[in-house]
């Protein structure tokens, strides 16, 4: 609703034809078309399919930026001979995107509010360098891409286009005005750089391929793929580093693109190992890689990188590929999810539950080495005093026992009745005083036993709570936390 | 006479007896440092020790603070030949062979040549005793660490994480297996489970896999078969623990059956939660008949030692007056009873 009424924010040739503009009411069009579709404005899902189609560009040049709701920009310095020529690229962009049902339109120029202003209010379709004055001149101020107050202040001074701007003194119209016509008009002319927001960085390295045949079998993804590993490691041996963090983009004919991306834990650049990781990845993907009608474009990138030490090479003589400990965590970790690939780090705290943490084994390649180490102060005469095991969530029990702090004699866990044989006990650890008395946040202070049953089976239990500074009516209750072994 | 002569000579002289007994100080500090690894150090001994040497792990990330007038020399242990027998010069002390601690342990699960090889299998009868199948399982990679330089990968399904929960650094510390060399892995699918052993064999870094799993795991005779043989050509173990499984049959060169046992007495103290024992029987063994014993889990040694019988004086008598579970998988016509050690007698 603009202005309490409804209106039209885009029309199709069709209607242009027939007399309606954007802007126009709903009910007035109605009138002069009574046979108008319409469809309600979905800002989002118009910016989803803007950002899907810039993700498609992304087979043109890596920086693509948006230019407002309906457009996008395309930095092709450099990208334009892999084409035969800059025309040659556009023509290409546009050819497919009217096959894929867009009405499109370009203009490629040396700046890009200079391609904004010829691709919206100009028949023109390319514009060389030192050109853009005698081409900007006659376009309407709006061009530019200023806003409409500032757009209506100068049209009411007589200023209707840019070149009548361009001819005026700059210090009254900065005074009058503000900044931002003189930027613009600078920034279209060349004389101040505005670089592009790209929508994804840049990678760093990148090795591609495109195919007149369009690419549908997964084995054939395979070859080409290893093919780009190879010359991603020539390119990566050139610079001196290995990959830590590698995507490989699969362009479908009809405008999806896959995006398959894995993560290294030490910089890598052997083909055959980056080769491994790639196939683990697609296969985790699995049944949601869908080539459609194929693909006709594959391109492997290096999004970070890092400095490549040079590994041993075992002597061991083996049939078997012997890969070592930090090539199999990122194997495993791109398989199953890098959560699912841990070590266990000591932590300095008193609360048994806190003193260690797990953590990704792909994270933690970089900590150093002191942290990770676990110190063992054991006698011989000295009891185990920590489980083995712990549960994630203690684990409520049913109990029978001595207060005020005597062992469980009898306790129900799961259903099943233990009868305790022999406890140790009570270990008891404060919790700290800023935690709550929730059990997730660390719960009160704690009364911790060790117990064997008759069977042998060993348990850490807990009470969590005093028997005298509970309250009335809500004893304490107790949890089963770990089992020793 | 010149004096400085004879000074440069006395201190010839100074310099020779210096140089050896820094040798012998050398190899002294050697064979004490190889006895601790084996677990013969006296406790004597032991508590002579400087602390930095006492309870330290062999670790093998960085070399170990050696006293004064010694060489800072490793003892590192090779993963290629960890059975290395070092000869000293003349001494009586030679390295033993690699030992869990328990005569028949070895026999089973070591081969002609004293290595740790090969697919092995534990079971456990239900799925509460988690806590006992894979304490044996610590057991065993515990003591296998002290004399092999490199990680263990322990592969745990969520149908075991369920029943025992998560693994716990500072009590695996304390239990004699170095957390820091272990490398944990969830798996949730059943097929990913044998081909993340198969991969952890196949990897320079990993001396040993197990996998722990509930009884959903399909592990049959073809699908152990390429792990066993995998195994073998790598000459490590792998360990495959299932809870609450039926025994089908399998590839693994030895089937145990774990259950828990009473503790044995520590420290003295009747009353207390002991030291681990266990209760193994072996059922699949070729050549021997099924065998069934206690062990006891030394944690200070990181060894297995054969339970001792003795009696332990029970406060009442168990809840429903049964005395123990079933003999598992054991066939009694041998009158294997009679051979078993460690029973337990309970006070009426």
């Amino acid at each position: 609703m603009i202005k309490n009424a409804r209106r039209l924010t885009a029309i199709d040739d069709e209607a242009a034809r027939r007399g309606l503009r954007v802007g126009l009411s709903l009910s007035d069009s109605r009138a002069r078309v009574p046979d108008l579709e319409v469809m309600d404005n979905d800002e989002a899902a118009d910016r989803a399919l803007l950002n899907d189609i810039a993700r498609w560009c992304d087979r043109y040049t890596p920086l693509v930026a948006l230019d407002g709701k309906d457009g996008l920009f395309l930095d092709i310095t450099g990208c334009a001979h892999l084409f035969d020529g800059e025309d040659m690229l556009a023509k290409d962009c546009i050819k497919r995107l009217i096959h894929q049902g867009f009405a499109a339109r370009s203009a490629i120029a040396p700046t890009a509010v200079a391609a904004h202003a010829l691709c919206r209010y100009s028949d023109q379709h390319s514009l060389e360098l030192g050109e853009e004055k005698a081409a900007l001149s006659p376009l309407p101020l709006s061009a530019l891409g200023l806003d409409g107050e500032c757009v209506l202040g100068l049209e009411r001074t007589g200023i209707k286009t840019i070149g009548e701007l361009e001819s005026l003194p700059r210090a009254p119209l900065t005074t009058r005005f503000g900044e931002t016509p003189l930027v613009k008009l600078d920034e279209a002319l060349g004389k101040l750089e505005r670089p592009l927001n790209p929508l994804r960085p840049a990678p760093l390295v990148m090795a591609e391929r495109r195919f007149p045949e369009p690419l549908l079998r997964d084995e054939d993804i395979f070859i080409v793929v290893e093919i780009l590993c190879r010359s991603l490691s020539q390119s990566l041996e050139a610079r001196g580093e290995g990959a830590r963090q590698v995507a490989a983009l699969l362009f479908r004919t009809d405008g999806h693109v896959i995006d398959i991306p894995f993560g290294i834990s030490q910089p890598e650049r052997d083909p055959k190992k980056l080769m491994t990781l790639f196939r683990h990845a697609f296969e985790r993907k699995g049944s949601s890689v869908d080539a459609g009608f194929g693909f006709d474009l594959i391109r492997l990138s290096a999004h970070s990188t890092g400095k490549y030490e040079q590994e041993q090479t075992s002597f061991s003589g083996d049939d078997a590929v012997q890969s070592d400990t930090s090539h199999l965590i990122d194997r495993l970790s791109i398989r199953l999810g890098s959560a699912a690939v841990e070590r266990l780090v000591p932590q300095n705290s008193p609360v048994p539950q806190r003193a260690q943490i797990r953590y990704s084994a792909l994270a933690i390649a970089q900590m150093p080495a002191d942290q990770l180490q676990w110190e063992r102060h054991e006698k011989a005469a000295e009891p185990l005093n920590r489980p083995v095991t712990l549960f994630e969530e203690p684990e409520r029990i049913e109990v029978l026992a001595d207060i005020p702090d005597g062992p469980p004699i009898r306790f129900r866990w799961r259903r099943v009745l233990y009868d305790v044989k022999r406890a140790e006990g009570p270990e008891r650890i404060r919790q700290p005083w800023w935690s709550g008395t929730r059990l997730s946040d660390g719960g009160r202070t704690r009364d911790y036993y060790r117990l064997e049953d008759e069977n042998g089976r060993r348990f850490w239990a807990f009470r969590d709570g005093l028997y005298e500074t509970a309250e009335a009516h809500k004893p304490p209750a107790w949890y089963l936390c770990g089992l020793f072994v | 006479m010149k004096p400085h002569a004879a000074e440069k000579r006395a201190f010839a002289v100074n310099c020779e007896t210096a140089k050896s007994l820094e040798r012998q100080t050398l190899l002294e500090s050697l064979q004490r440092d190889i006895a601790m690894i084996e677990g013969r150090l006296s406790e004597k001994v032991r508590l002579d020790l400087p602390t930095h040497l006492k309870g330290e792990y062999p670790s093998h990330s960085y070399p170990r603070p050696r006293e004064e007038g010694a060489q800072s020399v490793v003892p590192i242990v090779s993963a290629i030949n960890p059975q290395a027998n070092l000869d000293f010069e003349g001494e009586a002390n030679k390295i033993l062979p690699f030992t869990f601690g328990s005569h028949k342990l070895d026999q089973i699960f070591l081969d002609g040549s004293h290595q740790f090889c090969g697919l092995f299998e534990a079971f456990g009868k239900e799925s509460r005793e988690a806590g006992t199948l894979s304490g044996f399982a610590h057991g065993l990679l515990a003591a296998f660490l002290t004399r092999a330089d490199g990680d263990i990968l322990w592969v745990q399904d969520q149908g075991f994480t369920r029943e025992a929960g998560v693994l716990y650094g500072p009590g695996l510390a304390q239990f004699g297996l170095n957390p820091a060399r272990l490398l944990i892995v969830s798996v949730s699918r059943a097929q990913d489970a044998l081909w993340v052993m198969e991969e952890g064999l196949a990897t320079q870094g990993i001396i040993a896999v197990c996998g722990a799993f509930s009884a959903h795991l399909k592990a049959d005779l073809t699908a152990t078969r390429r792990l066993s043989l995998r195994a073998h050509r790598q000459k490590k173990p792998a360990l495959l623990l299932r809870l609450g499984a039926s025994c089908p049959p399998t590839a693994a060169r030895a089937r145990a059956h774990i259950s828990p046992a009473s503790s044995a007495v520590l420290g003295g103290y009747e009353q207390g939660v002991g030291r681990p024992v266990y209760r193994v029987c072996f059922d699949k063994l070729k050549g021997h008949p099924p065998t069934d014993f206690h062990l006891e889990w030394r944690h200070e040694d990181i060894r297995f030692t054969p339970a001792a019988t003795h009696t332990r004086a029970l406060a009442s008598t168990p809840f429903n007056g049964s005395r123990s579970e079933a003999e598992m998988g054991a066939v009694l016509a041998f009158g294997s009873r009679a051979k078993t050690t460690g029973k337990f007698r309970y006070a009426s």
